[in-house]
């Protein structure tokens, strides 16, 4: 598994900056139920990995 | 616009999956309150169902568009510019002969090729290659679409079987080398992915097939003149097939027989004692995707008389062998080996003398001098028993090597590939070797004279090296593509292929390279014939159930395609982010909207 991660590497990193937005989800964390913050984040961050192209 | 990966469209069917949360409806609770006057008044009646009228808010819609966007990033769009500088790359190997609804997959391949040169304008230029014998481009400039159209429609496919090609790095280089816009793949072969600059453009089916992958037509033995045939059926389908085999000879049916043959498996199957034919063919009566591969094809084997030329300064011990029923031999001394015609024979024994270079009919070299091309000699040891031998081999069969005994032997140091068949502890004593068909054996020791029953184990042993020889002669069939060995050509020798066409052979020509149909090729030399099989012998070709996919990757482009297309999916994953966020903080507060409902009861009484 380690080595997987040694071999990752990706196409366009700088839309990895786009991660410093996903607090912006986290704001309303008391509105919103934990496994739905949780699958958003997850759907955000997936996105934001594909756009990075590993 | 066009999508690099179309499939992802499939996604937009499972848009209105998106429904079924606004379609559910939570069960109702009972709670107790004091009065339910003004939930009547704008309440919906409580129903048991868990489905209910469909009542979209705003956002709704918002998470359609971030869903379809999703999907449509997924397929990869990209605006694309009309290239004009293009290679068609065309799959002309054996299973592009395979049929699509009475089609031929080649067929359906020009039809796309075709269609593509007729896209360019006027000023386009192509470039067209075929896959088999090799990938290789079937003209020297680059043609105007127009000349193009027509050399696409003139070619066929060949009965090869493609070689292999890694087209995932292949087609980008090609593409970067010979600066093409865009290099197009028409292959029955499925794509996985797409490039800017390599398209794989898929004709054809998984398709269930038979076919012959065997024929061998031979007689017992030597010493039996009785014809055998064996032909062997793969069943390339998921289920069992009752397969008839019809056998022919010029033509005319000889027998036929059925068999089963289980999903997936080969089955055999023997004929025995059919009429003597210079040629055989073995057909798969039942119809299936591929033609071309329920037809075998196999000359018929030497006649049982072997003609024996002998070299040898002791010709009474290789006259030992008239004994031997259906053996001829003639013997000359070392002496007169350049004076003598040699032609007729089917085996020449070199007994205690070599030639200078190997004859171009089959060989047995019996203690050679130390000149040999195929053996050095070790130093002569006496009474040598056998410590090991090649089985199953023909020159092995039935040999009982306890009592195999030689009085004088020097062992072998092969200086060439081949096989060691018979070994002692002091080295090989025979060593087999073939060259473009004609089989060579080499022997540490003398088998002669032939004492037949008084020397049981040495008789065998010959008789098995003279099958050896005689079954090599059998004119097994050999792969399309392989050459024809032409020998020495005389003017008005001509070859006759399969379709029928005569080819003059030119003088000096060493071989004839362009056997790549199937069939029997008749070389017609100083008024005799000889006769050649070439069959399909690749299961990859007929196994039409599932071809291996062939890959391409997007990241590789050519220089002059990166203009060509414009990526434009990355925004799209961009604008779903913006979706996603803004979708967040919308939802609760839309959601709450009561959207395309009527006004309230209780504003209706108002």
């Amino acid at each position: 598994m380690s080595n997987v991660f040694a071999n990752l590497e990706f196409a366009r990193p700088y839309f990895l900056w786009l991660l410093l937005l996903l607090p912006v989800l986290w704001l309303r964390l008391s509105d919103r139920r934990l496994w739905v913050l949780l699958a958003r984040t997850a759907v955000f961050g997936l996105v934001i990995v594909t756009l990075a192209e590993p | 616009m066009e999508f690099l990966n179309p499939t992802g469209l499939f996604g937009l069917l499972a848009l209105p999956l998106l429904l079924i949360p606004y379609l559910i409806r939570r069960k109702p609770k009972r709670i107790a309150f004091s009065s339910l006057l003004l939930f009547l008044e704008s309440g919906e009646a409580a129903s048991a169902k868990p489905w209910g009228r469909v009542n979209l808010p705003p956002i709704f819609f918002l998470q359609l568009l971030l869903l379809a966007l999703l999907i449509v990033a997924v397929s990869e769009p990209v605006f694309s510019i009309r290239p004009t500088n293009i290679a068609i790359i065309l799959d002309n190997s054996a299973s592009m002969q395979a049929l699509e609804d009475g089609k031929p997959r080649f067929a359906l391949a020009k039809e796309r090729a075709s269609a593509i040169v007729g896209q360019l304008g006027a000023g386009g230029k192509v470039d067209l290659y075929l896959t088999t014998p090799r990938l290789e481009k079937i003209h020297a400039a680059p043609l105007a679409p127009a000349e193009a159209t027509g050399i696409i429609a003139a070619q066929m496919p060949y009965d090869l079987a493609e070689p292999p090609t890694d087209y995932g790095n292949l087609l980008p280089q090609l593409a970067r080398q010979q600066k093409f816009e865009r290099i197009y793949l028409i292959t029955d072969h499925p794509a996985r992915g797409q490039s800017v600059a390599a398209r794989v453009i898929t004709v054809g089916q998984p398709r269930a097939n038979f076919a012959l992958t065997h024929l061998e037509v031979q007689r017992s033995s030597l010493v039996n003149a009785r014809l055998e045939a064996r032909v062997e059926v793969a069943n390339y389908s998921e289920r069992d097939e009752k397969l008839k085999i019809v056998l022919k000879g010029n033509g005319a049916e000889l027998a036929s027989r059925e068999v089963v043959a289980g999903a997936g498996k080969t089955a055999s199957v023997a004929f025995e004692g059919f009429a003597d034919r210079p040629a055989y063919e073995a057909e798969i009566a039942n119809r299936d995707a591929l033609p071309l591969d329920n037809r075998r094809f196999a000359v018929a084997p030497a006649s049982r008389n072997l003609r024996i030329l002998g070299i040898t300064p002791r010709p009474r011990e290789l006259d030992s062998l008239k004994a031997i029923p259906g053996v001829h031999i003639e013997t000359i001394a070392p002496s007169d080996y350049d004076q003598t015609e040699r032609t007729g024979y089917g085996l020449e024994i070199y007994h205690f003398a070599a030639p200078a270079a190997l004859p171009a009919t089959a060989a047995l070299f019996i203690l050679p001098p130390e000149n040999s091309s195929l053996v050095d000699l070790g130093v002569p040891v006496n009474n040598v028993t056998v410590s090991n031998w090649r089985a199953p081999h023909v020159l092995t069969r039935y040999v009982n090597f306890n009592l195999f005994r030689t009085s004088y032997a020097r062992p072998l140091k092969p200086q060439t590939a081949g096989d060691i068949v018979i070994d002692s502890a002091a080295g090989p004593l025979a060593f087999a070797t073939e060259r473009q068909g004609v089989r060579y054996l080499t022997l540490g020791f003398d088998p002669f004279p032939y004492l037949g029953r008084d020397n049981l184990p040495m008789s065998v042993f010959t008789l098995n090296l003279l099958d050896w020889f005689f079954a090599s002669r059998a004119g097994n069939s050999q792969a399309t593509g392989e050459a024809i060995f032409l020998g020495k050509v005389q003017s008005g020798d001509r070859l006759i292929l399969p379709g029928g066409k005569s080819l003059a052979i030119t003088p000096g020509a060493g071989f004839f390279g362009g056997a790549f149909f199937q069939g029997i090729y008749q070389l017609n030399r100083g008024g005799t014939v000889e006769m050649y099989a070439r069959n399909l012998l690749d299961p990859g070709e007929s196994d039409l159930r599932a071809a291996t996919p062939i890959a391409i990757g997007g990241g590789e482009q050519s220089s002059g395609s990166a203009s060509l297309l414009f990526s434009f999916w990355p925004y799209l994953l961009i604008a779903s982010l913006m979706l996603l966020l803004l979708e967040w903080f919308l939802s609760p507060r839309m959601a709450s909207i009561k959207f395309w409902r009527g006004p309230s009861r209780a504003a209706q009484r108002s």
